[in-house]
């Protein structure tokens, strides 16, 4: 009996969504209806996926584990931003200037740390993949767009040598159209799989 | 020409195909595919970490959806359900890790599923945990450094949507000796992995990976019927090359 | 005391980056310190995030201000909410089966029409939009270029997609034949491994731009933060 409602429900809010592609107009009512539940099912999840990340940092304090002053760190910092972000509005100038001062910071530097840990794979380029024309191919593109960007590359802004400039600049993508098509096709098999029960990520 | 119909053309013969194929390889018809030289990095990977008691950890990626890359969330939990083996299940040291939050309940969901369809419905497992490191791309990947530092580890399966952050994880992963094996399916997370990553699965190549891992008359059945669309898409490109070249499109 | 606000944010970046950048030096607690804060923030920008982007409009305000009819039909996903808090406790796991086919559906649904008319029909009708014969002519003397353009996105893309053909040549005599398509999807494949290394190495140079640019902002606001600390003294 379970089995049959997951099913069911599965079903019907897949076709119904499939078939809103269709007929938008006669649908939407009802189309935004199941989104917008499908919305507030996943903001919970979200929120339970959350508490899992607050749980295990409370255990380990709980625990004193070793280095447990670090989630406890992360407790304060989580409970600080939801204080500030209550007593404040969420678009108020402390609060922004919190996140700011936080994300940018962190994120802009790990962006940083990426660049020398790129620099540094792309030396191992051949002794990973070996001479194939793939590695070939990767290897003469990185280095002529990265000429193109900085400026190294330069045939002239009009005629035969700017078109050669501006097909350079197209060809790569050649190669991202055929990987997005392959990416869509297999996106198309594995929603259907889903639909037609196949793969069941909600469980038995 | 209305390309709308040509787009709910695709979408039933791919039902019709699924369902006659899955029909068809149940009664023992079979579909020979490429061998895959990365699995077998991956599957010898599985066996180093369980023998050496080292932990493994699975990244689902950042995104159940996405416009750009349709069903790569999906695919990821699929690729999770052939990792949980009876001998990982039991044994653990096995991370399950995501940065979209709502993917840690799929998670949780699927392995213990995995495990009372294995075991005994009765019992709960405690071998394989789901986890968020962060609920955001680098929240994650910051909390995920840090889980990687802290065990012995061997293997890292990266599977899902992710940004260039990825390659990241990879260097740390293979610092500590670790195996490293990637199915990560954005463009931008392949090309940054591309020089790192000896077992890299490219594109579309990632939507093989749950049916090699996990064998099933469905899956075998979606390879077949994905080869087919492919095929298909294919002519149908160039037939409407040649007809909008003569002027009939 | 907007100045020494202002003051304290900056230093505040100033201990963040170089916790992080210390990372270049390998694990070390600060980088850990700097992690776990910013996860921390992290976590509860998400939780106000979805308070007020998903919990108050899509659920609370139609609750409070809604029609009689109109909560009633929220009583469904109220219930699939409480499913869901449910499933999480030990032994009721099997409650979350429903509320996850609900959301599982949603996402495999969306995946499809995605997929379709997202990815599929845009994509291969901008290759086939090349062969138009308008825009080969548009300007006189870059036809040529717009021909090879047209004729390079058709082969490149077919040889990429027979890249991806998942079944193999049927008589496989040698091992090496098991990893091989089928003749003509093999041949096609070799053309579509250099398309396809000739996209991630333009990307690759893209996202080592953008990463190295990231780089200099960081080092900038370094050395204009210790610049400044010294002209104040």
């Amino acid at each position: 009996m379970k089995k049959i409602l997951t099913v069911s429900i599965l079903l019907l809010i897949g076709l119904t969504v499939l078939a809103g592609y269709f007929f938008p107009q006669a649908l939407g009512p009802i189309l935004n209806l199941v989104i917008d539940w499908g919305i507030l099912l996943i903001g919970t999840a979200a929120l339970i996926g959350i508490g899992y990340l607050i749980k295990s940092h409370i255990s380990r304090v709980a625990r004193r584990d070793k280095q447990s002053f670090l989630s406890f760190v992360l407790l304060l910092a989580f409970s600080a931003t939801i204080i500030v972000g209550l007593i404040f509005s969420f678009n108020h100038p402390i609060f922004t200037d919190l996140m700011i001062n936080v994300q940018y910071p962190v994120e802009t530097s790990l962006l940083a740390v990426l660049a020398v840990v790129l620099l540094t794979a792309s030396f191992r380029l051949i002794s990973t993949r070996g001479w194939t024309p793939m590695s070939i191919a990767f290897l003469c593109s990185a280095v002529v767009t990265l000429g193109l960007d900085a400026g190294s590359i330069y045939l002239g802004t009009e005629g035969a040598g700017a078109e050669i400039l501006n097909f350079l600049r197209r060809l790569p993508m050649v190669g991202v159209r055929g990987i997005l098509l392959g990416m869509g096709l297999g996106g198309l098999i594995v929603g259907l799989r889903v639909l037609l029960t196949i793969e069941k990520p909600y469980g038995e | 020409m209305n390309w709308s119909i040509l787009g709910w053309g695709m979408i039933g013969i791919s039902i019709i195909l699924l369902i006659i194929f899955t029909f068809l390889f149940k009664n023992g018809r079979s579909y020979l595919v490429r061998k895959n030289t990365q699995i077998e990095g991956l599957k010898i990977s599985r066996i180093k970490a369980i023998e050496g008691g080292l932990h493994r950890t699975l990244v689902l990626g950042h995104k159940l959806t996405s416009s750009s890359y349709p069903g790569l969330g999906l695919n990821s939990l699929a690729v999770m359900t052939g990792l949980l083996d009876a001998e990982t299940l039991v044994d653990g040291k096995f991370n399950i890790a995501t940065s979209q939050s709502s993917m840690v309940v799929f998670a949780r969901q699927i392995v213990e599923n995995s495990y009372q369809n294995g075991f005994s419905k009765d019992l709960t497992q405690k071998g394989v945990k789901a986890v968020l490191p962060g609920p955001t791309a680098y929240s994650n990947l910051v909390g995920l450094l840090y889980e990687l530092d802290k065990h012995p580890q061997h293997g890292l399966i990266l599977s899902g949507n992710f940004g260039p952050e990825a390659s990241l994880l990879s260097e740390v992963a293979q610092a500590k000796n670790g195996y490293v094996f990637a199915a990560a399916g954005t463009i931008a997370s392949q090309s940054a992995l591309f020089s790192q990553v000896e077992d890299l699965m490219i594109g579309e190549d990632s939507f093989m990976l749950p049916g090699l891992l996990k064998p099933s008359p469905g899956r075998t059945a979606a390879w077949m019927t994905e080869d087919i669309l492919r095929l298909l898409l294919i002519l149908m490109i160039i037939v409407a090359a040649v007809l909008k070249m003569v002027g009939v499109l | 005391m907007t100045f020494s606000y202002e003051i304290l944010w900056i230093v505040f970046s100033f201990l963040l980056t170089l916790m992080v950048l210390s990372y270049l030096l390998g694990d070390n607690i600060f980088f850990r310190f700097a992690s776990h804060l910013f996860i921390g923030v992290m976590a509860g920008y998400v939780v106000l995030l979805i308070s007020n982007q998903i919990l108050w409009p899509y659920l609370v305000r139609p609750i409070v201000n809604g029609t009689l009819p109109g909560v009633l039909w929220l009583g469904i996903p109220v219930v699939l909410i409480f499913m869901l808090v449910l499933s999480q406790f030990k032994g009721l796991t099997w409650i979350g089966s429903l509320p996850l086919a609900y959301m599982a559906g949603l996402a495999a649904a969306i995946a499809v029409g995605g997929a379709v008319f997202g990815t599929l029909l845009p994509q291969s009708r901008a290759i086939v939009d090349s062969f138009d014969p308008a825009m080969w002519y548009a300007v006189p003397n870059q036809t040529w270029f717009r021909i090879l353009d047209a004729v390079l996105m058709l082969v490149g893309t077919v040889g990429t997609l027979s890249y991806f053909h998942f079944g193999r040549k049927r008589k496989s005599m040698t091992e090496e034949d098991l990893e091989k398509r089928p003749a003509i999807l093999e041949g096609l494949s070799k053309v579509g491994q250099v398309f396809i290394g000739i996209s991630l190495g333009a990307v690759f140079a893209g996202v080592f731009s953008s990463s190295l640019l990231a780089l200099i902002d960081r080092l900038l606001f370094i050395g204009q933060f210790i610049n400044n600390l010294f002209r104040s003294f």
